[in-house]
């Protein structure tokens, strides 16, 4: 042990200060500031950019005697209850309307019927997932019939809609905007696709009407082959094939094969009929992180077969969004870990009602993003 | 110090070049302070560059010129807790300047414990001790009453006195 009178401003000076590297962390923090500035200066300008042109697409506000009206600032508002069928995938994937990442103006016809104009005013797609905005505009405009309406939407031949959600929601005086979200299978075809609408009970009353049919450009989509695989001859075999990637959504492409001549005639009637991915981990370090938001799973897409071997496609959609426990929110499956490992829970029916997991597949996370 | 303070008007109006001088000048207390805390050399310089960012970040919103080296040393400490909090083993203290064994020996023992110190009175030893400043201005700087700053200079000291190597009357 050492005793002694402690100087402290002495044993300060003692420390050595190797004054180039410090000055070097200095200037190279300054650095960082100023590239720091400039990119929230870029990004300001990005979302003023896309503010005015949402204001410009959607026309949010509008001055009235009773004051300025906002639009719906969500698609599908839980909170405000547009709608009774609210989905908080379809909300995560096109709720923020500053994104127009994912959004098509459409130049569409105004459609007269019993008093009132419907327009369709845009298109919003991601994989997976589609959407269309109309227009009501009229005097006697009744919201409680506008919710009752029956919306039928049909698309190329290639595609079917799956849990189609409406909302509505008063942007001013005599004008009302409708939101329509639905997912879709094989959504990846390369072409422009078409979508048709038609709504029965209009406002209430007895007539229908079908609205122009809208001409949406094909979706850029960045395709992921993928080569995981469980399971074994006697119980089938599951795989992921493919995901489509767009910036807010993905689909997974999965497949269930058998031999005939293994499984049993109950087993192979099964599988035909649905295997589901509806649960997908995030996993860090061996350590489950959280989970993602799931939007429709298990929607059969083919069938084919060789000699013994049946093959049966499915699709699940998933919205990019990971809920990350330790946060206690949803997070962008981009700003995740990237040495992240998702783990795709695949079922099958089981023989007396239970689901049967016939294993878990593993893509790394950056599979899943475009 | 007007010339300080005309420096620090002029970095709040978003010159980075008088913000770079008033840095460089407080170089050595900067980066002593953050190895006092880290004890470990390149956590410290990593610590220095991050205050930096920081304080170009924000020296906008400094209302009081007067009180830029209050400022930047609460930006440090805050940046320092970061870092300290991450799980790092703590390594061992090097920082030899002179050729007498008695006093390399000394200085080399108060240093390994100071790093022993729990962390909150450590942070209090460092500022009354190393960047000289008076319990207030410690308050000032950690956002708690003097009378705080008080006792964990007292429990810090205790410390040092009961645990440490060095034996003194702090």
């Amino acid at each position: 042990m050492s005793s002694v009178n402690i100087k402290w401003r002495q044993e300060t000076d003692k420390i050595e200060v190797p004054k180039t590297a410090v000055t070097r962390a200095i200037t190279q923090g300054l650095d960082q500031a100023t590239q720091h500035q400039r990119h929230h200066r870029r990004l300001g300008l990005i979302i003023t950019v896309a503010a005015l042109l949402c204001i410009t697409l959607f026309n949010p506000l509008t001055i009235q005697a009773g004051g300025v009206v906002p639009a719906i600032h969500q698609l599908l508002d839980k909170n405000s209850q547009k709608t009774h069928n609210y989905d908080p995938t379809m909300n995560k994937i096109f709720g923020d309307l500053s994104d127009v990442s994912s959004y098509q103006s459409v130049s569409s016809s105004t459609v007269k019927v019993d008093g009132l104009k419907i327009q369709i005013r845009g298109v919003m797609m991601s994989a997976g997932i589609k959407a269309f905005v109309v227009d009501y505009r009229g005097a006697h405009i009744n919201p409680a019939a506008l919710r009752r309406q029956d919306v039928q939407v049909t698309l190329n031949q290639h595609q079917s809609v799956i849990d189609l959600e409406q909302n509505y929601g008063q942007v001013a005086l005599g004008h009302y905007r409708q939101f329509v979200a639905f997912y879709v299978n094989d959504d990846t075809s390369p072409r422009d696709d078409s979508i048709d609408i038609h709504i029965g009970h209009v406002n209430g009353s007895s007539q229908n009407v079908s609205l122009p049919t809208i001409k949406t450009k094909a979706l850029p989509v960045t395709v992921h082959k993928i080569t995981a695989k469980v399971g074994n001859s006697t119980v089938g075999q599951g795989s992921i094939d493919q995901i489509d990637t767009t910036p807010h959504s993905f689909v997974l492409n999965y497949s269930v094969s058998f031999d005939q001549q293994k499984v049993t005639k109950k087993t192979a009637s099964l599988i035909r009929k649905a295997a589901w991915v509806s649960e997908a981990d995030v996993i860090v370090n061996k350590k489950k992180i959280g989970d993602l938001m799931l939007g429709s799973s298990g929607t059969k897409v083919d069938e084919y077969q060789k000699l013994n071997q049946v093959t049966t496609k499915f699709q699940s959609i998933f919205a990019s969004q990971c809920y990350v426990n330790s946060k206690g929110k949803y997070v962008a499956i981009r700003s995740l870990n990237p040495n992240a490992i998702v783990r795709f829970k695949l079922e099958i029916p089981g023989h007396n009602s239970h689901d049967r997991v016939l294993g878990y597949l593993r893509v790394p996370i950056n599979s899943l993003i475009p | 110090m007007k010339k300080g303070i005309e420096l620090v008007l002029q970095a709040k109006r978003g010159d980075r070049e008088a913000l770079s001088t008033l840095l460089i000048d407080r170089q050595s207390k900067m980066y002593k302070t953050a190895l006092l805390y880290v004890h470990n050399q390149e956590d410290a310089l990593d610590i220095v560059q991050e205050t930096s960012l920081q304080a170009f970040l924000s020296i906008k919103h400094l209302r009081h010129p007067q009180y830029f080296d209050t400022w930047l040393v609460r930006i440090l400490i805050n940046v320092s807790r970061r870092f300290y909090n991450r799980d790092r083993p703590i390594s061992e203290v090097v920082e030899l300047t002179t050729d007498c064994h008695r006093q390399v020996d000394l200085h080399q023992d108060l240093m390994q414990d100071l790093a022993m110190v729990p962390e909150k009175y450590r942070l209090v030893l460092i500022l009354f001790y190393f960047n000289e400043l008076q319990e207030s201005e410690i308050a000032k700087v950690l956002r708690v009453p003097t009378g705080t700053v008080k006792s964990r200079l007292n429990r810090g000291r205790e410390w040092l006195r009961e645990k440490g190597d060095v034996i003194r009357e702090y």
